[in-house]
Formats: C-alpha cells, sequence, structure tokens
C-alpha cells in the first residue's frame, strides 16, 4: 500500500492514533478510525503501534492543508482520533500521537518503533497507573469592556479629554481585573498541582470554540496517580467555593503528558 | 463504544479535544508541514486552524 506500489492499487498512507506496550491490547475488531477505515496493529520491538489506512491524495499534504481550512472536517478527524485512542486507553497503558500523522506505510511505522523504542517507552512509564484530569475554572464576570464597545453614537457629543479619561479608567480597571483573576488562578493550579504529578496549562478556551461566555481564568491538566485521583477531584471540586465555577473533565488517556518530539530519523 | 472518560465521543467538547490534540500526544517531527516527497509523512499544524478563526471574528474595533 505504499507509494511505490504499482498498478491499479489505489496510493494509501497509514494514519498513527497512539502507541502500546506490545501487551495485549483489547479487542479493536469494531473499531472504526478516520474516515470510517477499521483499525489495526503494527508490531515492533516490544512496542504496538495502533493504525488505520487512509487513502491518498485526500491525506496527503496539498489535500490536508485545503481541508484544514474547514472546522468540521477537523472536528470530524479529532472525533475519530479520540475514539479510537480512547478505546486503546481504556484498558491499556497508551502515548497518543497528536491528531493527523500520517506515514507513507506502515514500513516506516516500524522504523519508527525500532529507532525509538528507548524514547518511547520513557514517556510510557512516565504516565503508567496514571490518569489525565482538565480542570477549567470561569469566573461570572468579564473584565468590564472598554466605552468605545458601547454607546458609540453617545460618545460623539463628549469631549476628546472626557473620552480618553474614561477609555483610561475602563482600561485601568480591566487591567486590575485581569491581574485579580490571574492570581486566583495561579493559586487554585497551585492547590490542584499539590494533588498531580504533572501538570499542563493551556490558553483559556476560545468562546467561539467553547461555546461558553463567562470567562475562563484556568484551563489546565493534571497527570494524577490513580490512587490520589479522589483527592485530586475532591479538591477540585472545592475551588467552587471562590466564587468560580469549576468543570472537571476526565479521565483523559494522557495526552497532555507524553508530548516528545520524534524527528524523523 | 465505551468512553474512558464516561462521555461519548461525540459529546466530548470540541474545544477540550483540541486543546490536547492539537498541541500535545507524541509529536513525530517538528511543528509544520512536510512535504511527503521529502521525508514520507505528513504532519500538519492545526493551530493555524484555530488562529484563523479566531482572526476572522476578530472584528471589534474601538473608535
Amino acid at each position: 500500500m505504499g507509494s511505490d506500489t504499482a498498478g491499479s492499487e489505489p496510493r494509501a498512507g497509514t494514519y498513527l492514533y497512539a502507541i502500546v506496550r506490545d501487551a495485549a491490547l483489547p479487542d479493536l475488531a469494531d473499531l472504526l478510525g478516520v474516515d470510517g477505515q477499521r483499525v489495526r496493529t503494527i508490531d515492533e520491538s516490544g512496542l504496538t503501534a495502533v493504525v488505520s489506512t487512509v487513502p491518498f491524495p485526500a491525506f496527503e499534504e496539498g489535500a490536508l492543508r485545503l481541508s484544514l481550512e474547514d472546522l468540521g472536517w477537523v472536528e470530524s478527524i479529532a472525533r475519530a482520533h479520540h475514539t479510537v485512542v480512547d478505546a486503546v486507553a481504556k484498558d491499556t497503558l497508551t502515548a497518543p500521537v497528536s491528531l493527523v500523522t500520517v506515514y507513507n506505510d506502515d514500513n516506516r511505522v516500524r522504523q519508527l518503533l525500532s529507532e525509538r523504542q528507548e524514547e518511547i517507552l520513557e514517556v510510557l512509564d512516565r504516565v503508567s497507573d496514571r490518569s489525565e484530569w482538565g480542570v477549567k475554572v470561569y469566573l461570572e464576570q468579564a473584565p468590564e469592556p472598554g466605552p468605545g464597545s458601547v454607546g458609540s453614537t453617545e460618545q460623539r457629543g463628549r469631549s476628546g479629554t472626557d473620552y480618553l479619561r474614561q477609555r483610561r479608567d475602563a482600561l485601568r480597571g480591566r487591567e486590575q481585573a485581569t491581574q485579580r483573576a490571574s492570581k486566583i488562578a495561579e493559586d487554585l493550579n497551585a492547590r490542584l498541582a499539590g494533588h498531580a504529578v504533572a501538570s499542563r496549562l493551556y490558553q483559556p478556551q476560545d468562546p467561539r470554540l467553547s461555546g461558553r461566555t463567562d470567562w475562563m481564568i484556568l484551563n489546565a491538566a493534571y497527570l494524577v496517580d490513580n490512587r490520589a485521583v479522589a483527592a485530586f477531584q475532591a479538591a477540585a471540586r472545592s475551588l467552587g467555593v471562590h466564587g468560580a465555577s469549576v468543570e472537571v473533565t476526565g479521565p483523559w488517556a494522557p495526552y497532555s503528558f507524553v508530548t516528545m518530539e520524534l524527528t524523523r530519523p | 463504544m465505551t468512553s474512558r472518560s464516561g462521555l461519548p465521543a461525540e459529546r466530548i467538547e470540541l474545544a477540550d479535544l483540541l486543546d490536547r490534540l492539537l498541541a500535545t500526544g507524541v509529536v513525530v517531527s517538528g511543528d509544520l508541514t512536510l512535504s511527503i516527497a521529502d521525508v514520507d509523512l505528513v504532519h500538519v499544524s492545526l493551530r493555524a486552524v484555530i488562529t484563523s478563526v479566531r482572526d476572522q471574528n476578530d472584528s471589534e474595533v474601538f473608535p
């Protein structure tokens, strides 16, 4: 199925979802991945790659560039990717691979596993008996909008000096609110990190993606020892008493804690 | 499909998924689009997609 396959065989690539230790994987026979393709495995050097076949040229650079402009397409791929990773990680120590990692053929994946075996095993050790939890914290009131964004017709009647003063005050207010929020966020993060072995901060989510308009002040992921999960969850729940609203998600496959760059050998 | 996170995959928030799937995980090669002709591998950073979504809508203008 590689690009060197001549003749009528349709050209195809190998889409990589996750890498696990060469151990008993759950039955993946009914699992469908991106593009509705059946999920399969490639074993090499004590590791197993979870993959499926994807059609070329749809999954080659040129077509991908166009497809990636379409958030609907991105969403469908992301959900398919996650479904596979989630099914694998349910019972198996798993290193998820980032979205849209496509190889020319299975041999390239084998090569990756054999050449990078040591690093991959290290990463797997790091997340063993641990799970990832997401915590998002919102405050109800967003920073005051500047005067320019409301009643701009009214503004026209005012003097430039009045306007500038108001504008400066509004900016100062907003700055103070932001500083206060980031202090709260730091404090909450520190408490949660105390129950975790690692943490990772994400940018607050864009309301256009999240659909939430309240003010996200913390968006973080925590790697928690499985035996400490109850304590972590209790700590997360208690954050709410500060007038913040708290959302906990998980357990996730340890996406946020297996980050490693494997430059192609 | 039983979900590990207790939610069916289609119910998980897209924003949460993209946080994890775009910036993390085992990243093979650098954070850029590579030519399949050169390196036998395509890895595309989708961060650009999200950025473009933001830029498109960033139309708030102060007078």
